[in-house]
């Protein structure tokens, strides 16, 4: 089941395109990460879906929801965290917990959310002495009162410490695993990586690529290393193998060839020429580009206006 | 720049003329003050601009020596243009053998300016946002201010006590004729002894002869120069001893944890069967009647209208000797309209654009919430506290009147409060409905204070502009001379006029009370024109609240 759909969204500023013809999906019990550099138009899309903002043309909808047309509708099926957003400083996080039940007309324990987030010792004390970490703590509670069909999380990560991270991430496979979709936005991809079923990468305004992290890895024309033990090393292997597209440095060690190409084609091309020159190959490793290598490989592809 | 002074002096006699011009730029100039220095130092400290300018080689006395000379070199500036302008007028007028004397006043002026902006970068340095900043110096003039303050309610009667046994002051004609008693307390407060000082040293100077003793004018000076130290260095060391980069758990802090533990304790069992309320625009309403009343311009300006209403109030109790006992209790709607407008721009101006400003309304607008219904929870909380406010204001009122008079009067009871709450609750529609409009609580404030001036009888738009304006348009020919025959005999004038709504509550507070009974028979307006005023009066607040919810509906957060 669908529970995101983004139709050929634009928003303008002015002259300013923040988003630009973007069309995108989110399925039920997915985790989506959506990546992008500041300024990529990740933060505007979101606020799109929440009605914060509205579309300069396109459509979106949540669980088929316009939330242009019916908003509150649409927020009852959502656990938000907006990026940047404010706290009552002199509420404590159980009155601000107790407010969202109460919206929400959910029965939770707020003792029992704060606990989930790590944050139940200080449940009794003024929000305005929290830091950055707590209020984002906070912030996921409240988004996770009632539980929601859809998490829509604005840079959740900004902030958290390695612990707080690490709830986190505890906190999106629960959700996944109950059946709720998650729509994150996020720079820091290691987090990302290992969370998210697909991913999304936003760059000036566009969506550049969408698929699962392994998926993007393979496509992607990202710099990698094959590493290969041979039975024996050819004569002029290093000139053989450097004529061919895609293959951009040849060291030998050995009986070890590392071979440094420049896209994902070479791999196949490189295995093909050292089966013709009749040398066994006793095993073959690629060092995978990470997300980030795939992110910035990706961005660059997309020129800056 | 528009001064009362300003322009062809008539035949006003020099002397008057030259003390005329301080006592318009005493007010005036405090308005500059306030907007040159309420942000000095707090603006620095909110932005997180102070830590680039610590992060530099300089002191935060240095920052602060800084914002005072700064300030207080465009106070100069400004107010010196000012002056330049009177002393061109009053050469021209008077010749040119008075400039010494106009020149000396000038100097005491750009003093009173100095000291001020003293004040003002002092309390800056104290306290944590601008707001509280401009509450400090509005409250610091209510309470010194020798005609309309506290002094004259509170202070002048305690010290009157001490000295004589007795409350009532005695007046005189100028302070050098009171008693030394009087001479010395009246001292004690900085803007009498700038005053009396000024007034001594010009007189000195001529013309006139100086009245009262240098010793006591020398002390006043010296208390004047001294408000503005005090404050100055209080903000200093306040400033200097601030942590910047985290809340402080100062004392205030510790009680406000206190007061807050023994509010949890107390309230969260019925705070936590509101929130359970059924509908959603109830459980905003709840929240925010609570957010409400923690707000500090809302208790500030709360505190500011039982303080302007409490003396008044006890001064008009009393059987009015033409009019008699319901005399008095007739103007109590006029005696309520400027406590009525502080209190519903108090109570409304940040009710929406602070969520916006603060991001709260981030928090809000997630949960399953429209923003029609966020409009009507603010605008029905903010009511209910208007009310709630002025409902134990008017049962002191009836107590009064009880206790004075030994009658009840429960039909006038009905109208005045009703009118009063009437008007309270058009201010606070007005002011919800702006600050759903615009993108921060200056503008709000600005916006509602604009009504004001727009409609206001005495100081407003409409007394020299639009309502000269409508009679010039439609009156034609008619006999009348003043606007008020004009407006007897042509109808679409009149009618016109009262689309000013304080002209048209005018109307229905005569109408009302000369339906109870109270009213001159002779001035009871026509059936017509009242309903129209009623129109008039449900109309505008509506048109603001409507307007305010579109702007806020289409508006990006």
């Amino acid at each position: 089941m669908v529970v995101v759909e983004i139709q050929s969204l634009t928003k303008r500023y002015g002259d300013i395109c923040a988003v630009e013809d973007v069309d995108l999906t989110v399925e039920q019990g997915e985790v989506f990460g959506f990546l992008g550099p500041n300024g990529a138009g990740k933060s505007t899309t979101i606020n799109v879906l929440l009605d914060f903002v509205r579309p300069t043309s396109g459509s979106v909808s949540i669980f088929g929801i316009n939330p242009q047309k019916d908003p509150q509708a649409a927020r009852e099926h959502l656990g938000v965290l907006p990026e940047a957003t404010g706290f009552y400083n002199r509420d404590t996080p159980r009155e601000h917990l107790e407010f969202a039940i109460a919206m929400k007309r959910a029965d939770d324990d707020p003792h029992e959310l704060l606990e989930r987030v790590g944050i139940a010792e200080v449940s009794d004390k003024a929000v305005g002495e929290f830091s950055k970490g707590m209020r984002q703590r906070l912030g996921l509670a409240i988004a996770l009162v009632g539980d929601p069909d859809l998490l829509l999380l604005d840079e959740p990560l900004s902030g958290l410490d390695p612990t707080g991270a690490q709830t986190f991430r505890k906190i999106i496979r629960e959700e996944r695993d109950r059946g709720a979709a998650v729509f994150f936005s996020s720079h820091i991809m290691d987090q990302v990586e290992v969370l998210c079923d697909r991913v999304g990468i936003m760059n000036d305004g566009h969506l550049v690529a969408v698929d699962s992290v392994e998926e993007l890895r393979t496509t992607t024309e990202v710099p990698f290393k094959l590493s290969l033990v041979l039975d024996s090393i050819p004569r002029d292997i290093q000139e053989t193998l450097l004529r061919l597209d895609g293959v951009e440095s040849v060291s030998i060690e050995g009986d070890g060839l590392t071979v440094g190409c420049s896209a994902t084609r070479a791999k196949a091309a490189v295995v093909v020429q050292l089966d013709e020159l009749g040398t066994t190959i006793s095993d073959i490793r690629t060092d995978a580009p990470s997300l980030e290598q795939v992110f910035m490989e990706t961005a660059a592809e997309v020129p800056r206006a | 720049m528009f001064l009362p002074t300003a322009g062809p002096t008539g035949h006003r006699q020099y002397i008057e003329y030259l003390f005329l011009v301080p006592y318009d730029l005493r007010k005036f100039t405090l308005v500059i003050v306030a907007a040159v220095g309420y942000n000095s130092v707090t603006r620095e400290r909110v932005t997180g601009t102070i830590k680039f300018v610590l992060g530099l080689p300089s002191t935060r006395r240095d920052l602060l020596l800084g914002k005072l000379l700064s300030r207080s070199m465009i106070l100069v500036i400004a107010t010196g243009a000012m002056l330049l302008v009177e002393s061109f007028l009053a050469a021209s007028e008077f010749g040119q053998q008075y400039l010494l004397s106009f020149w000396t006043m000038g100097a005491w002026v750009l003093l009173y300016v100095i000291v001020w902006g003293a004040v003002v970068v002092g309390y800056s340095a104290i306290f944590r946002t601008g707001y509280r900043t401009l509450f400090a110096l509005v409250g610091t003039y209510f309470l010194l201010s020798p005609n309309h303050g506290l002094w004259r309610v509170l202070v002048r009667p305690l010290f009157s006590l001490v000295f004589t046994g007795s409350w009532s002051t005695s007046v005189y004609e100028t302070l050098a004729t009171a008693p030394f008693w009087l001479r010395f307390v009246e001292r004690l407060n900085p803007l009498i002894s700038f005053w009396e000082a000024m007034r001594w040293s010009i007189h000195a100077i001529g013309p006139g002869e100086p009245a009262g003793s240098l010793v006591l004018n020398l002390f006043g000076l010296s208390v004047f120069l001294g408000f503005g130290t005090v404050p100055l260095l209080f903000g200093y060391y306040r400033f200097d001893a601030r942590d910047l980069s985290s809340q402080p758990v100062s004392k205030q802090t510790r009680f406000r944890r206190y007061l807050r533990a023994v509010r949890t304790s107390s309230t969260s069992l019925f705070s936590r069967a509101l929130l359970r309320a059924k509908s959603r625009t109830l459980v905003l309403f709840w929240r925010d009647i609570r957010q409400m009343f923690q707000n500090r311009v809302v208790v500030v300006g709360i505190m500011l209208v039982i303080s302007v209403v409490t003396p008044q109030i006890l001064q008009t109790i009393e059987p009015d000797p033409a009019f008699g006992m319901v005399g008095s209790l007739t103007i109590l709607p006029s005696l309520f309209g400027l406590p009525t407008l502080i209190l519903g721009v108090a109570l409304g101006y940040r009710s929406v654009v602070g969520e916006r400003v603060s991001k709260t309304i981030r928090i809000i607008l997630g949960l399953p919430v429209t923003r029609h219904k966020l409009i009507l929870a603010k605008v029905l909380s903010r009511v209910v506290g208007a009310l709630f406010v002025l409902a134990p204001i008017f049962l002191f009122v009836e107590g009064l009147v009880i206790l004075r008079f030994n009658r009840t009067f429960p039909l006038l009871f009905l109208t005045w409060s009703g009118l009063i709450a009437a008007f309270a609750i058009f201010w606070v529609t007005i002011a919800v409905g702006i600050s759903a409009a615009v993108s921060s609580p200056y503008r709000s404030i600005a916006g509602c204070f604009g009504v004001f001036f727009l409609f206001s009888n005495n100081l407003g738009v409409w007394g020299w502009g639009v309502r000269p304006l409508i009679v010039t348009l439609f009156a034609g020919t008619v006999s009348g001379s003043t606007i008020r025959q004009v407006q007897d005999e042509v109808p679409l004038v009149r009618y016109l006029d009262h689309l000013n709504p304080f002209r048209a509550f005018q109307t229905v507070q005569e109408s009302l009370f000369s339906l109870v009974g109270v009213g001159a028979e002779a001035s009871s307006p026509s059936v017509p024109i009242v309903l129209f005023s009623l129109l008039v009066l449900l109309a505008i607040p509506s048109v603001s609240l409507h307007l305010g919810y579109k702007s806020f509906d289409n508006s990006e957060l």
